[in-house]
């Protein structure tokens, strides 16, 4: 029979320490991708590595250290987790800005404690905002997302609300939908969304 | 796994005999959660429910509080662990979802093969690997259905979280209901009558190793590297998403790159991490950690 037993390594220690936080936060920048990714992945156990984990994402060009970082990030949820995220809105590399946006919206309340500085962003970093509040689980999100519809001024940050609101939006959208149109009426493409999602919502 | 706020929840533990409030089973459920990464909906109230009075009995609790008490001062751990026994599920058979092992002596081995010399050693992981049915069915089929088993070191580990159903793995004994699917043939080569029951024959039990672990500790998980093949089917779905990501991390940090894992049927590594390439071979897709890290 070609099946061998093999040898089990001994159990963990029960008094056995991550390693010490230092270390950790020296080894997001080692050279070993294995290393960079061990200590990612420890640091997810210190809520006060938030910071050091977001400056070495923006850096990180390997995908399995990336998948790493961002676990921790999600695991500490902080508001310092979620306001280290947002410069990455702006990155030019599409994955990267893909994996902030996708981390934020796995942290609602601290994303929500956030909204302030990502809509006193660029016009992209605001859709990019938008997108977020749409998937993110908290009771205030359509608010949130009735008060871009009141006050953004640029019509393609208003129309990714007008499509967030399709999926979520109830009849308290119906008036600022409304309004909307009022704001902006001569954009034929969103006078085709809001009465899309005029329908949508009235149906529920 | 969606979370309702307590007051949402229903209440079933009024109306037991050993009553446990919805906060008590938040508390409860928490507990549970940071201890095995595993998180019970609202739809597992009475089943947990039912459990945790079991064991309080057992213990001669005379409230959930003191029952709960005893769990988060419990240093040697025996009471969490029986509890953990309890709480999980193990149902099983052989063959279960067999195309996969088809694909695993058609394709995936044969793959793995031709990186690694003749004798070198070739390690397969059960994980969970339950009351061992499933490391017992690839051990067959590695044996059965793959030439190639002779040139090399076949090495098949089995872990669960569950101290219980390792115990049972160990010894080898189903009966007809885990044996559904294997014919008669298969039956004569690897299985001997015992009271009425089958057991597997020692020289396959003895070849393989079992052991308690908690995928959820990073610690214990780290302890196993250079697996070329991780069989993990159904167990990932009942982990929270923090949970499962790091699960999965775990997983692909205990692979060798290149090596692959399997998993249920429902599930998809594609939903819970970019870490993995998907793979179709055969009837099903298996998810590779990929040659070079990215």
């Amino acid at each position: 029979m070609p099946l061998i037993k093999s040898k089990k390594p001994p159990a963990p220690a029960p008094d056995e320490q991550a390693p010490a936080f230092e270390t950790l936060v020296v080894d997001l920048g080692n050279p070993q991708t294995q290393a960079r990714r061990a200590a990612a992945r420890w640091l997810g156990e210190y809520p006060e590595s938030a910071q050091a984990l977001c400056g070495a994402l923006a850096m990180e060009a390997h995908e399995s250290v990336r998948v790493a970082i961002l676990t921790a990030l999600i695991k500490i949820g902080s508001k310092a987790a979620a306001n280290g995220l947002i410069p990455l809105l702006q990155s030019e590399d599409a994955g990267l800005r893909n994996s902030a946006i996708e981390a934020l919206k796995t942290m609602p309340d601290s994303s929500g404690e956030c909204l302030k500085e990502i809509f006193a962003s660029s016009t992209d970093v605001r859709i990019f905002g938008v997108e977020i509040l749409g998937a993110l689980a908290h009771p205030d999100r359509q608010s949130w997302l009735l008060q871009v519809l009141e006050a953004d001024r640029e019509v393609n940050v208003c129309a990714a609300a007008v499509e967030a609101l399709l999926g979520c939006g109830d009849r308290e959208a119906i008036v600022p939908l409304r309004q909307l149109l009022e704001r902006f009426p001569n954009e034929p493409f969103l006078d085709f969304s809001v009465h899309t999602a005029l329908e949508r919502i009235e149906k529920r | 796994m969606a979370l309702k706020h307590p007051t949402e929840l229903a209440d079933p533990g009024k109306a037991a005999d050993f009553p446990i409030t919805v906060d008590e089973f938040i508390r409860f459920r928490d507990f549970f959660h940071q201890k095995i990464g595993i998180q019970f909906a609202e739809s597992k109230r009475y089943f947990v429910d039912k459990r945790i009075a079991e064991r309080a009995r057992i213990k001669g609790c005379e409230s959930f509080a003191d029952y709960f008490r005893m769990l988060r001062f419990d240093t040697s751990g025996g009471e969490t662990q029986q509890l953990i026994n309890l709480l999980t599920v193990n149902e099983t058979y052989f063959f279960r979802e067999n195309y996969q092992l088809e694909a695993l002596v058609q394709f995936v081995l044969p793959e793995i093969a031709a990186r690694k010399r003749p004798g070198d050693t070739i390690r397969i992981w059960s994980l969970p690997c339950s009351t061992g049915e499933e490391p017992y069915s690839i051990a067959i089929s590695v044996l059965e259905s793959w030439p190639e088993s002779d040139q090399y070191q076949v090495e098949i580990l089995g872990s669960d979280v569950d101290t219980r159903v390792l115990g049972s793995a160990q010894a080898g004994v189903y009966g007809e209901r885990s044996l559904q699917n294997v014919g008669p043939d298969l039956r004569t080569r690897y299985f001997r009558k015992l009271a009425g029951e089958h057991q597997i024959i020692s020289e396959l039990r003895e070849s393989i190793e079992f052991f308690q672990l908690n995928l959820s500790s990073k610690k214990e998980m780290s302890r196993y590297r250079n697996v070329d093949i991780i069989f993990c089917r159904n167990l990932l779905i009942y982990f929270d998403d923090v949970s499962r990501r790091e699960a999965v991390e775990s997983i692909f940090e205990s692979l060798t790159p290149g090596g692959f894992v399997f998993l249920g049927h429902s599930e998809s590594m594609s939903r819970m991490s970019s870490l993995f390439s998907p793979r179709r071979l055969g009837d099903c897709t298996v998810y590779q950690r990929p040659l070079e890290v990215r």
